[in-house]
């Protein structure tokens, strides 16, 4: 079965009241790779599950391709909906073998016995597990227990294949070979993914789409690159990116942005008294010594991709963290002060209030 | 909107099962239970009302035997959770020795008649208020006070000596399902073992737990036969008794008001652990993660610990299970000084020995008998099992967020609780009643072997529905969450996956549900014909006319077949669960 | 949706069919009320019965002892192709399934043997559930109180027992008030009134007979009683003075028998229990003797009733039964009543001798209680022994 395109329309689950999902609009053309982004709580899992057919949205509907599989009056139950889901828990069934967690969907779909065998075989060969087929998931290391449940998962072949959190259990090499494994697995199968997680990084590197959700709202959809090239609000700004941008609250005087009582740099529209939250990317920011007019306490370095990322607080009156590439490793130690020189002008401005794009003052 | 909504939960199969769980439960619950009240609402029952809530007469009906009860409950439900949980954690999670054996053991006093555990108090602790033969204690001398002997302290304690057992299976088999993991995590920050086991054990098997606590305070308070030996020399009176007298002497209504009351304390008691309990997330620890078990080292604890455990163990089984059987040896009832005879077991007819009565081996009644309580055992355990799993799951996967499902899943939890309250001869009489007569195209099923099968089923609800709760409770919705994905529908997910990782608590509530049926049962003595004879009712018969040997003899083959089924069960889940297996 | 509703109504039928069950009451009035229609059956001959109860082919019976398994084998010998399907069920029991079957318009039993007289009088014969049927051979010989309302084929008594191996000498008490003084206290035994019929009735009669127990407090003290506040008689200031003085209550006949009779005590108590217990002294060990000569009286003696129940299936064979249960034409009542020829245990008909082992009744002194007097005024009596435990 090849993927389906994937439609959410004005989405909405409500638990005792409170709404988990606020509304949501989006659409994934078949085999796109979507990711549902943002931090705890913000309604991903739980849209996640309403593709899934686990949980009925409140409102709004839901497509995949032509077919409304969840909708005013309308509710395809988990069984047609042709998806297949892999568990942050992986939710291997612990009293079958593997064999048999891979088979059972298959009995469940009516396949024959030899096309099951066949089918079986098939998919423990792809995740390399075959070697396992006899043993209890208890037997197996955490890694393999991942294995077996995609292979459970992609067996019956779902036009719609969903994650959630699949990788949060595992150990940092084996969640990037595994994120390599998912995207190959994903276009052998030609389904249409959808991915939860609160890992930007997993989003960046797989994503043919990313909805970074807030409070049960998308706060940006778009490619990945996108989100972090062009983000839509300071919210955005600060989740994406390696390291996140900085986020500055700043007031404008004649044109200046002024933090802290220190004039850093200029703003080019017109915004004179108006208090605005200004984004400068880590690689804007460079590094200086304490004489500097804005100051920060060291706190770490780690290297990226052959430089480095400066982490420390700013020493003013709102302590805010702030971070700053450079190319040669600092000689700082944990509590030293180090300078902070801006660019000519922030990378973008946001609007103090509701966080959105004053303007592309770049 | 909102219709749609309904409309909806109404097509959802938990909701449609659960609904249907109500209707098989009001059959056997709320029915006999709405004729309770009923009868306390005609003229009698106000007059019953007005006797025992207001007057003179009620501090004698009331308030000191509801005192009494609630003292009586409490403290058997807490005595029988931390000594029967103390224990269940030292058999899974640490390295003591002997655990089979242990077990074993530790299942013994349920099988047990509480009246045998009053006899074993009273064979060490009776002083001379009641006259007659004395205890150990004061014929040695020593002085025994009444507090000792007689009252709420030997109530309490012969209850939780029954009552632990019932707590040990239900959190050993949850203790079970606990991923050694989690508790290694928590002892590698320096937790002590005491800790650990309040910090994380006990939030893991709190369902457990509370299930144990729950029946152990039911039983608590509706036993009738310790506070009756024990307690009414003193003349300490709890609602039990109380509602029994009033129904023996012909008060039927007074009893019956008084049973309601047992009723509405046990509803208020069930609804306010729950929200104790709260609606906390996760007890589940059956995850789809595999989890290897790995033992706690006890230490130098070691041995002192195997020490204490086997003095619990062997004081709570084998002494009074030796005691038991000793009685049933006796030439004279109770006195264990004038000689021994098999007479009461295998003796031929001898018209100088117990008004020419054969043994009971030679009564061709008690086998017929026994083939009938195996029978009949085996029908309830499985019948009742079925119905517990299918509660326990609804109970847990009903959304509370939904005001209709919440409401569902807190009726079925009440419903099922309440059986062991009402007394067995209104239930029995209910049954009668209900049964009596042709039902539609059902034949009329009174004086059948079903009618007992549905009457036990009914009684052993309340072990069989927190069984299965706690069975259910184990497992994470993901695990079944991932079959539904698969497309299963709600019978196949039933079958192949949540009955299957739920049988080992299944069986332990399975166990409970058999022995308790086998052992002794007021509400089938109503419903019993000569056609179906049972053991239980066989020591009735033989109590009742003063044949103490006879009734204990059978009382101990009552106690074999319920510990050979605890064993057959335990072989049996050993067998199904091969993925549980230490490795 | 019509099925819901069907289920519903069924549910609602049944708790008033339950309701109907459940409430028995009635006033004592009643139990005298008229009887059932007169069955022709009641007045033919033996072998007339026997025939017809062959056509039947068996008869059950509920019994509150399990010695009428023992007359299982003699009924059927002497009447052949007549089944005796017996059950063993306490009189309590017996109340509640009778009242129950009677709602749901079955019965399960053609006899019923069981005692609570008080009980019966009131919950089964004012419903109608009972009808009485007096053997013609032996009516003659039964005292009209043993006739009606209901046969009785023999009495069982509550009298109060002693320890003989103590008291070699006879009774240590001649007058009940005894019991209340010092030298008793925290020494009577009897199982809690609350908890058991027969010792409900027993106290209900000695508040009956106030006077005689007036009486008898002048005869041990010289002075005429002083009644306490609230107490209307001198039956009541009995109990409430026994109950003052200590009295242990328990829950069963043999615990009562054990304490007083258990041998080789030195100051062992003294107790209401049944006369025929005394047969139990050799197996157990027990030395327990009736007190006689008790000031106004030593207990009660209550009768153990039989009787059709309502549309009885067999009813040739369950007037065959009651017959046979009467007791043969010899001393002892033959077969059908050996069971039941115990010491200590008295045959409500004239003709037959009581059993040897055992006083006369009329030496025992013990009260024969009237179940229609005692059920007027047990339950006042209850609710008074509430008041003072």
């Amino acid at each position: 079965m090849s993927g389906s395109s994937i439609a959410l329309k004005a989405l909405r689950k409500d638990f005792r009241g409170t709404a988990a999902v606020d509304g949501i609009d989006l659409e994934v053309p078949a085999g796109s790779f979507l990711v549902l982004l943002g931090p705890s709580g913000c309604g991903k899992t739980t849209t996640l599950r309403m593709l899934a057919g686990l949980e009925h949205p409140t409102g709004g509907e839901i497509r995949f391709g032509e077919r409304q599989i969840a909708g005013p009056g309308i509710s395809v139950n988990a069984a047609q909906r042709g998806v297949g889901m892999v568990f942050q828990s992986y939710a291997l069934w612990p009293h079958m073998s593997v064999q048999g967690n891979v088979e059972w969907p298959l009995k469940i779909a009516r396949r024959p016995a030899a096309e099951r065998r066949r089918r079986v075989a098939e998919v423990l060969d792809l995740l390399d597990i075959g070697e396992l087929a006899k043993r209890y998931p208890a037997e197996l290391s955490g890694g393999q227990q991942q294995r077996v449940a995609i292979a459970r998962t992609i067996a019956p072949d779902p036009s719609v294949l969903l994650f959630d959190e699949p990788l949060s259990n595992l150990d940092a090499k084996l969640r990037v070979d595994t994120r390599a494994e998912l995207l190959r697995i994903h276009r052998a199968t030609g389904a249409t993914s959808v991915y939860v997680t609160h890992d930007q990084v997993e989003a960046m590197s797989m994503a043919t789409h990313v909805a970074l959700l807030r409070g049960g709202r998308i706060e940006q959809f778009g490619p990945p690159a996108e989100l972090l090239a062009d983000p839509a609000s300071d919210f955005v700004a600060t989740f994406m990116g390696t390291p996140a941008a900085n986020v500055l609250n700043v007031e404008v005087k004649a044109r200046r942005a002024v933090f802290d009582g220190h004039d850093i740099g200029r703003i080019d529209a017109a915004l004179d008294g108006r208090r605005v939250r200004a984004m400068y990317r880590a690689e804007s920011l460079r590094l200086a010594g304490p004489e500097a007019s804005i100051t920060a306490t060291f706190a770490e370095s780690a290297p990226l991709a052959g430089r480095f990322v400066i982490t420390g607080t700013l020493r003013t009156r709102s302590t805010q963290r702030i971070s700053v590439i450079t190319d040669a490793p600092p000689a700082l130690s944990p509590g030293d002060e180090f300078g902070v020189l801006f660019p000519e002008r922030p990378d973008r401005l946001f609007s103090a209030e509701d966080g959105t794009v004053v303007s592309t003052a770049c | 909107m909102p219709s749609d909504t309904l409309k909806r939960t109404l097509r959802d199969p938990v909701v449609l099962l659960a609904l249907g769980l109500l209707a098989v439960l009001a059959v056997l619950v709320l029915v006999p239970v709405a004729g309770l009240v009923s009868s306390t609402l005609r003229p009698e029952g106000l007059d019953a009302w007005r006797d025992v809530l207001t007057g003179r007469l009620a501090p004698a009906l009331l308030h000191e035997p509801l005192l009494n009860s609630l003292l009586v409950g409490a403290v058997t439900a807490i005595g029988a959770v931390v000594i029967g949980g103390g224990l269940a954690w030292v058999v899974v999670m640490t390295d003591v020795p002997l655990r089979r054996t242990i077990t074993f053991l530790a299942s013994v006093p349920f099988a047990l008649p509480s009246f045998a555990l009053a006899l074993a108090w009273e064979s060490v602790f009776r002083n001379d208020l009641v006259g007659g033969r004395v205890g150990l204690l004061t014929d040695l001398g020593l002085t025994v006070p009444d507090w000792l002997a007689w009252g709420p302290v030997p109530v309490s304690a012969t209850l939780i000596a029954h009552y632990y057992s019932l707590s040990f299976l239900l959190t050993a088999a949850a203790l079970a399902t606990v991923n050694s993991e989690l508790v290694e995590a928590a002892e590698l920050t320096g937790a002590s073992r005491l800790r650990v086991a309040r910090s994380i054990a006990l939030p893991v098997v709190l369902p457990a737990v509370i299930s144990g606590a729950l029946l152990a305070f039911a039983e608590g308070v509706s036993n009738f036969a310790a506070p009756a030996v024990l307690g009414l020399p003193v003349r300490f009176h709890t609602l039990s008794t109380r509602a029994y007298g009033a129904i023996t002497t012909g008060q039927t209504e007074r009893g019956y008001v008084l049973s309601v009351v047992l009723v509405v304390v046990a509803a208020i008691v069930l609804l306010v652990s729950t929200r104790l309990a709260g609606r906390r997330k996760s007890f589940a620890t059956i995850t789809g993660k595999g989890a290897r078990r790995k033992r706690v080292r006890l230490g130098a604890a070691r041995l002192p610990v195997t020490a204490a455990v086997l003095l619990l163990v062997a004081l709570t089984s084998i002494v009074p299970g030796l005691l038991l059987l000793t009685s049933s040896l006796l030439e004279r009832t109770g006195s264990f000084t004038s000689g021994f005879t098999t007479h009461f077991w295998t003796g031929a007819s001898d018209p100088s020995m117990a008004q020419g009565m054969a043994g009971i081996l030679r009564n061709p009644q008690i086998v017929s008998a026994f083939w009938t309580t195996l029978a009949l055992g085996l029908s309830v355990a499985v019948a009742a099992s079925v119905l517990g799993l299918l509660l326990g799951y609804v109970m847990t996967r009903l959304r509370p967020a939904d005001p209709l499902q919440a409401g569902l899943g807190k009726g079925l939890a009440l419903l099922s609780y309440l059986p062991f309250l009402v007394p067995g001869v209104a239930l029995g009489a209910a049954f009668i009643a209900q049964f009596g007569r042709p039902i539609g195209p059902l034949p009329a099923l009174y004086g059948t072997f079903a009618i007992l099968v549905i009457a036990g089923v009914a009684a052993t609800l309340p072990f069989a529905s927190q069984a299965g709760r706690s069975a259910v409770g184990q497992i994470s919705p993901d695990v079944e969450e991932a079959a539904t994905t698969a497309g299963a529908g709600l019978g196949r997910r039933l079958f192949s996956i949540v009955l299957p990782l739920s049988s080992r608590g299944l069986l332990a509530g399975g166990v409970l549900v058999f022995v308790n049926i086998v052992r002794d049962l007021s509400l089938l003595v109503l419903l019993v014909t000569p056609a179906t004879p049972l053991l239980s009712v066989l020591t009735y018969r033989y109590a009742s006319e003063g044949f103490t040997q006879f009734a204990n003899a059978v009382t101990v083959v009552i106690v074999v077949i319920s510990l050979a089924a605890t064993l057959f069960a335990r072989r049996l889940e050993g067998a199904s669960q091969p993925w549980l297996e230490e490795r | 949706m019509s099925i819901k509703h069907a289920r519903t109504t069924l549910a609602l039928t049944v708790a008033a069919g339950l309701t109907l069950a459940a409430c028995g009451g009635g006033s004592p009035e009643a139990a005298t009320a008229e009887p059932a229609e007169a069955s022709p059956l009641d007045t033919v001959g033996i072998e007339e019965l026997h025939t017809q109860a062959q056509e039947e082919g068996e008869v059950r019976v509920y019994a509150f002892t399990s010695r009428i398994a023992s007359v299982e084998k003699a009924f059927e010998e002497t009447y052949p192709g007549v089944d005796l399907i017996p059950t063993d069920i306490s009189s309590t029991e017996q109340i509640a399934r009778l009242k129950a079957e009677a709602t749901a318009g079955t019965t399960t039993a053609d006899v019923a043997y069981l005692s609570d007289a008080p009980v019966v009088l009131t919950d089964l014969m004012s419903e109608g559930l009972l009808t009485n049927y007096v053997p013609p051979r032996v009516a003659e010989a039964l005292p009209k109180e043993f006739a009606e309302p209901l046969v009785a084929n023999r009495l069982s008594t509550k009298t109060l027992m002693y320890n003989e191996e103590a008291h070699p000498d006879g009774a240590p008490v001649t007058n009940l008030w005894e019991l209340t003084g010092d030298e008793w206290k925290g020494r009577v035994v009897m199982v809690d009134p609350q908890v058991r019929g027969d010792y409900l009735d027993l106290a209900t009669e000695v508040v009956l007979r106030a006077d005689e127990m007036a009486a008898a407090y002048e005869e041990l003290n010289g002075s005429a009683i002083a009644l306490d506040e609230g107490v209307n008689n001198a039956g009541e200031q009995w109990l409430k003075d026994l109950y003052a003085n200590d009295l242990v209550l328990v829950d069963d006949t043999d615990t009562v028998n054990a304490a007083i009779g258990e041998t080789g005590q030195k100051n062992p108590p003294i107790g209401f229990t049944s006369y025929s217990d005394r047969r139990d002294n050799e197996d157990e060990g027990w030395a327990l003797q009736a007190a006689t000569g008790v000031a106004p009286a030593p207990g009660i003696a209550f009768p153990a009733l039989l009787a059709v129940t309502k549309d009885a299936e067999n009813p040739a064979a369950a007037r065959l039964l009651i017959d046979f249960l009467m007791g043969d034409d010899s001393e002892t009542g033959g077969a059908g009543f050996e069971p039941f020829y115990v010491a200590g245990d008295y045959p409500t008909r004239t003709d037959v001798l009581a059993p040897e082992g055992a006083v006369s009744l009329e030496e025992l002194g013990a009260w024969s209680i009237d179940p229609a007097q005692v059920a007027e005024i047990r339950s006042d009596v209850a609710d008074y022994l509430l008041t003072l435990s």
